[in-house]
């Protein structure tokens, strides 16, 4: 049985072995390099923290609209909060909360801060999913919250609205 | 030297003969391949739904060994997750019969990452296979040289670019991920099987396309990645069918014989996956067997039976060791709800105290479990097993002829979802459920089967009528064909039965319950002569009405939900919305071409199966979008196991 060693047989052949061999030099068995970084710590492990953060740009009213093409539940609609973050350590995070005593609901939108970030962030206001059988006003009072949550809990932001039913 | 490797070529089975006794075929292998590269992208490591914890923390045990919980890895630290059993103080997992079968990936798994990094092992493992799929394509093409360059630079290309974000896989997932592993090469095996089975009826052609649409626009590659038991259940449904199928096909009773015991087998496997749908599939193939089968012959009997004992062995005996009685499967057995009282019994007690404790919280915790199954704990003799059966039976019959006969219901499962209060307040209050239709629209085709098949019948019943000395349905019904035909309706209308009082279903994303009926859909759906004149002539254009819409629909949906700035729920409905109506319009092009197609003129013939081919392709091309929307971005549960996949995911347009 003769084989053809094409060059194409090569490039199969030689593609397969850079393959096995990179995954083998990465493994513990030669363990040369680690071509594979550890995950990032992520939000479970790494707590605390603080910055500076300052709203540069309220939110703005706020809706609750209808779902369209039959989602069906509500959903809190208006323009996202812009907070300016600065000076960055740990890992804290921004929350926009909005709060609907009448429905007794409450729900958030959470950002997490890196070290070192700065800027402006836009934080759009939380869907907050509501059955449309519990909506049955044309206008809720809310409490909307933007706060930083690190080492300490600092609120930058807190006013009441009224939140206008559509759809 | 040549001589000596043409000898063991001779003696070992070559490449050659695994390819056909697996895939059929080289066509099989390469649709092997095709699901492979499309679902594993979409494979994410983690939690996805219910009861993953449940199956991998019970996988964990048998893979240390046992069948009760010594550890819990995953999850709630109590191991409180949905399907957790508890029998004299031990907790028990379920659907044992799939963990089994995906031990040897956790072993391949274990083994390679003894001596290779195991996040590259997944990802060399694919590049691997878009390598060999690209070789396979340029064999059945005859281009290997051009395509085997090709195919080496884009695995070296894809290795190299998710080597630049590899991320560690750490050993605590490998259990996870051996569970992901089987069910992908299973959802793999099912395409093939598709292949296989409409191949051996109607062609390569049909087989092919028949195949790739269940491959790339069906829910079988939704669950194929997500560890849970449906993908096997499809699976075993449709290698019974195919050995079914085979065995009325043999030429000597030997093979037949052999084929027909291998039909019997999968029951015993998916018993032992879930006691009733074990039960369904065995039904179906018992009542397949009595309407068409020639003549009862006591040895073949004699060996079905014993294939099929043989194979119920290992569910009975796992039955046996947790619960005492072989006819209890761990789904009947008392619910496990991490009480203290139990968290207490799983410390080291007194085996006096265990007793005791268990008992007490077992009783007040039991739950009705909505599954009928063989059997009730309480019973231990035969007699009280039927009885029990008997009367689930019963009520489980008044509650399908209420179920049936439920139009709002019926709509809400097969046609278009929408909100449904029940179901969205489980569900978050987002309605993620689709429909039947919307899962698969092509299936709405499926209408125009009672149609074809009302012709069939009264086309035979005029020829008996102009030739009155044949006697053709006594040999009709012998048609291979027929008693496979026969055993798709029957478990098809089982699996309805036994789970349409439960649906709608939250968490059900894609009528999961019902999973095989979407290859035994497509099956169905190629049965029909319309679809398979289309598919077998306008193959070309289906292909490019396909390409189309997922090239030029995909980016207008992504565009579109961009500027909509759409909720979740907003956009899976958008999805279904568009589904719905294509699955619509595939239903009428079905009906109108099936009625229509014998007094057509051979131009307006054309006209219908074009149009047909672009009804089709649209169909299946928006499975496919939502399909790859779904995976990269409506729900981000877990980190890729292709971490390249999940750069370009977190930049899409839009965040819902």
């Amino acid at each position: 049985m003769s084989r053809d060693d094409g060059a194409d047989t090569r490039a199969v052949r030689a593609a397969i072995a850079c393959i096995v061999a990179a995954t083998v030099v990465s493994g513990p068995f030669v363990g040369a390099v680690d071509l594979s970084r550890p995950p990032d710590a992520g939000f479970l492990t790494c707590q605390g923290g603080s910055a500076n953060a300052e709203v540069v740009d309220p939110p703005g009213d706020l809706s609750l609209e209808r779902g369209e093409f039959g989602a069906g539940t509500y959903t809190f609609d208006g323009g996202p909060a812009v907070v300016e973050v600065d000076n960055v350590t740990g890992c804290p995070r921004l929350l926009y909360r909005i709060e609907v005593p009448a429905l007794q609901f409450e729900t958030r939108q959470v950002r997490f801060l890196e070290a070192g970030q700065a800027g402006e962030l836009a934080i759009p206001p939380p869907d907050g999913s509501l059955a449309p059988a519990t909506v049955d006003r044309e206008t809720y009072e809310a409490t909307v919250t933007v706060e930083l949550e690190g080492d300490e809990r600092k609120v930058l932001y807190r006013t009441n609205v009224t939140i206008t039913v559509t759809g | 030297m040549t001589r000596l490797r043409e000898r063991v070529q001779r003696a070992v089975p070559g490449r050659d003969s695994l390819v056909r006794t697996v895939f059929g075929d080289r066509l099989g292998l390469l649709l092997f391949l095709t699901t492979l590269i499309f679902v594993v992208p979409a494979w994410r490591i983690g939690f996805f739904i219910n009861d993953n914890w449940t199956l991998a923390n019970t996988f964990v045990a048998v893979a240390d060994g046992h069948l009760h919980l010594e550890r819990i890895v995953y999850g709630a630290d109590n191991g409180a997750t949905p399907g957790m059993h508890l029998v004299d103080g031990r907790l028990y997992g379920r659907n044992y019969g799939q963990l089994v079968i995906a031990l040897p990936a956790l072993w391949l798994l274990g083994g390679l990452a003894a001596v290779a990094d195991p996040a590259l092992v997944l990802v060399g493992g694919f590049c691997l296979l878009v390598l060999a799929w690209f070789v396979q394509l340029g064999r059945l093409l005859d281009r290997e040289p051009l395509l085997s360059s090709v195919g080496a630079t884009v695995a070296l290309l894809a290795f190299g670019v998710n080597v630049l974000v590899a991320v560690d896989l750490r050993p605590y997932w490998f259990p996870f991920a051996a569970l992901q592993l089987s069910t992908m090469v299973a959802s793999a095996l099912v395409v093939v099987i598709v292949y296989r089975v409409l191949r051996s009826l109607h062609g390569r052609r049909v087989g092919a396309v028949a195949a790739a649409a269940v491959a790339l626009s069906s829910p079988v590659a939704f669950w194929a990645t997500i560890p849970k038991r449906h993908t096997l259940t499809a699976l075993f449904v449709l290698v019974s069918l195919l050995w079914f199928l085979r065995s009325r096909d043999a030429g000597d009773p030997r093979t037949a014989t052999r084929h027909h015991a291998l039909a019997y087998v999968p029951v015993g496997l998916l018993a032992w996956i879930h006691a009733a749908e074990g039960i369904l599939l065995l039904t179906s193939l018992l009542i397949a067997d009595l309407l068409t089968i020639r003549r009862i012959d006591p040895r073949r009997l004699a060996v079905v039976a014993a294939a099929l004992a043989a194979s119920l062995t290992p569910m009975l005996a796992t039955n046996w060791l947790i619960s005492g009685d072989p006819l209890t499967p761990p789904r009947l057995l008392p619910v496990y709800y991490g009480n203290d009282e139990v968290q207490l019994a799983l410390g080291a007690l007194s085996p006096t105290d265990w007793a005791s404790t268990v008992s007490t919280v077992a009783h007040s915790q039991v739950t009705v479990t909505p599954t009928p199954g063989p059997g009730d704990s309480s019973s231990g003799t035969l007699a009280g097993t039927l009885e029990t059966f008997a009367a689930l039976l019963f009520s489980y019959a008044e509650r399908i002829l209420d179920a049936m006969t439920d139009g709002d219901r019926l709509y809400r499962v097969f046609v278009r979802s929408g909100y449904i209060e029940e179901v969205a307040a489980l569900d978050g209050q987002v309605a993620v459920s689709l429909s039947f239709l919307e899962s698969m629209p092509i299936l709405g085709g499926l209408v125009a089967v009672p149609l074809a098949f009302a012709g069939r019948v009264i086309r035979g019943l005029l020829d008996r009528w102009s030739t009155p000395g044949q006697r053709r349905d006594s040999t009709a019904r012998h048609d291979p064909v027929v008693g496979a035909d026969v055993f798709v309706v029957c478990i098809s209308v089982l699996f309805l039965a036994l789970y349409l009082p439960q649906l709608p279903s939250h968490v059900s994303w894609t009528v999961r319950y019902i999973h095989p009926l979407y290859p035994l859909g497509v099956y169905a759906l190629f049965r029909v002569a319309a679809v398979r004149e289309t598919v077998d002539r306008e193959w070309r254009l289906l292909g490019w009405s396909y390409a189309g819409t997922v090239l030029v629909g995909g980016q207008a949906f992504v565009l579109a939900l961009a500027t909509l700035e759409p909720t979740v729920g907003e956009a899976v409905q958008l999805h279904a919305l568009v589904s719905a109506v294509i699955g619509g319009a595939t239903a009428a092009w079905a009906v109108a071409y099936t009625a229509g197609r014998g007094h057509l003129s051979a131009v307006n013939r054309d006209r219908s199966r074009r149009t047909g081919a672009v009804v089709l392709g649209v169909a299946c091309g928006v499975t496919t979008t939502l399909l790859v929307l779904w995976a990269v971005a409506y729900f981000p549960h877990s980190p890729f196991a292709l971490p390249a996949v999940g750069e370009p995911a977190s930049r899409l347009p839009f965040s819902v």
